[in-house]
């Protein structure tokens, strides 16, 4: 995305969805290998292979700095995430998803602040082709997030139902303290109206998770890089309009981006991991307690 | 400076910047609350502070989303007009 010599024909957004028609490797039915999927892989390995190589170091009783820090991700995946959202019976199988969800998430939104070769593009520096360096992520993509939510969504209602039964969990979504419609009552009108109307809210409420859900990680993740990008690109964005002395304000501009790149990069990279898998467990520890 | 460029596309771009810009108060004066009340709360009780900065960041995340609705529906707006 940051190229690493800026031309005046600079689009910010363009960088986010040109991949599409590019794709590495073509497969029918839209299975494209793009840069997206590359970046996920890469993900899914780090994900994978940086615990599982702290692991096989061997553990000790008196911890090096790593083990140090995988512990204290594994207890945040347990107390803070799984411990605070779901039930003692849910734990067995929901906590290893959580957990996966935050490690991955995380893996996915850090490895999207490396500058990476991936753009396609190259300059010649001396002579050699170098390929430009980029940050991309592949949670700035709806498709990615709204993938991982909709597995959350899904898992939500089938442990719902599979704990509480179809009438059992259904009847948990209506608050309890309403009036009861008894037909031919007096009031009861009243009642049903209050009914279908908190009927209509709770079922639309389900529907706005999923958009929340997905929306957050997106969006957080392709403002961040956008806001970067703009920073860092201030100059050529502005020298289009007004010739070359507009990368002047790259004195302001880039300690401006330096300063975001680090804050996106350590604090919001984990947290949105975080906060995707927190409100993961306590979505489905909800569903399977509904009065937790 | 000249004036470049057709009129409608810096209307919509104008608007982009609002919309985003208005969406931001909101949140804004929210994720203050969520953090000074966060403080406020542990200055009393000190020992449940864990807990407490657990609260705070899903508080937090849950309200900044807000910003993203309103730029999410700005782009929509830019895109369809």
């Amino acid at each position: 995305m940051l190229s690493l010599l800026a031309t005046s024909d600079f689009n910010p957004v363009s960088e986010f969805t040109d991949f599409i028609n590019h794709p590495y490797v073509d497969l029918p039915l839209g299975l494209d290998i793009n840069k997206g999927v590359v970046y996920l892989w890469l993900s899914a390995a780090v994900a994978i292979l940086v615990p599982l190589l702290i692991i096989r170091k061997g553990l000790k009783a008196k911890p090096s700095r790593w083990q140090t820090f995988l512990e204290m991700v594994y207890d945040t995946a347990y107390i803070q995430i799984a411990k605070a959202g779901l039930p003692e019976e849910g734990m067995r199988i929901w906590f290893p998803y959580v957990g996966t969800c935050f490690i991955f998430i995380w893996a996915m939104n850090v490895i999207g602040f490396i500058p990476l070769p991936f753009s396609g593009e190259s300059v010649q520096l001396l002579g050699v082709d170098v390929p430009k360096l980029q940050i991309y992520a592949a949670s700035a993509n709806l498709s990615v997030a709204l993938t991982l939510t909709l597995v959350t969504f899904v898992a939500t209602h089938v442990e719902g139902i599979r704990y509480n039964g179809v009438v059992g969990y259904f009847k948990s979504w209506i608050p309890a303290g309403l009036p009861p419609v008894r037909p031919l009552r007096a009031g009861s009108v009243g009642a049903a109206i209050l009914f279908g109307l908190i009927a209509v809210v709770e079922v639309l409420s389900q529907f706005v998770r999923l958009v929340s859900l997905s929306f957050r990680l997106f969006f957080n993740m392709l403002a961040g890089h956008l806001v970067i990008a703009v920073f860092l690109g201030v100059g050529a964005l502005m020298a289009a309009s007004l010739g070359n002395a507009a990368f002047a304000v790259h004195i302001i501009g880039f300690p401006m981006g330096v300063a975001l790149y680090l804050l996106e990069a350590t604090l919001i990279a984990a947290l949105q991991a975080y906060i995707f898998a927190a409100l993961s467990a306590i979505y489905i520890g909800g569903a399977i307690h509904p009065e937790h | 400076m000249a004036v470049q460029g057709d009129v409608n596309t810096a209307a919509k771009t104008i608007v982009l910047g609002l919309a985003t810009g208005f969406g931001a108060i909101g949140p804004g004066i929210g994720v203050g609350i969520i953090f000074g009340k966060t403080i406020e709360a542990v200055g009393r009780q000190p020992e449940l502070r864990g807990q407490l900065t657990g609260m705070m960041w899903l508080g937090f995340a849950l309200t900044e989303a807000i910003v993203f609705y309103a730029l999410g529906m700005a782009f929509v707006a830019y895109a369809i007009t």
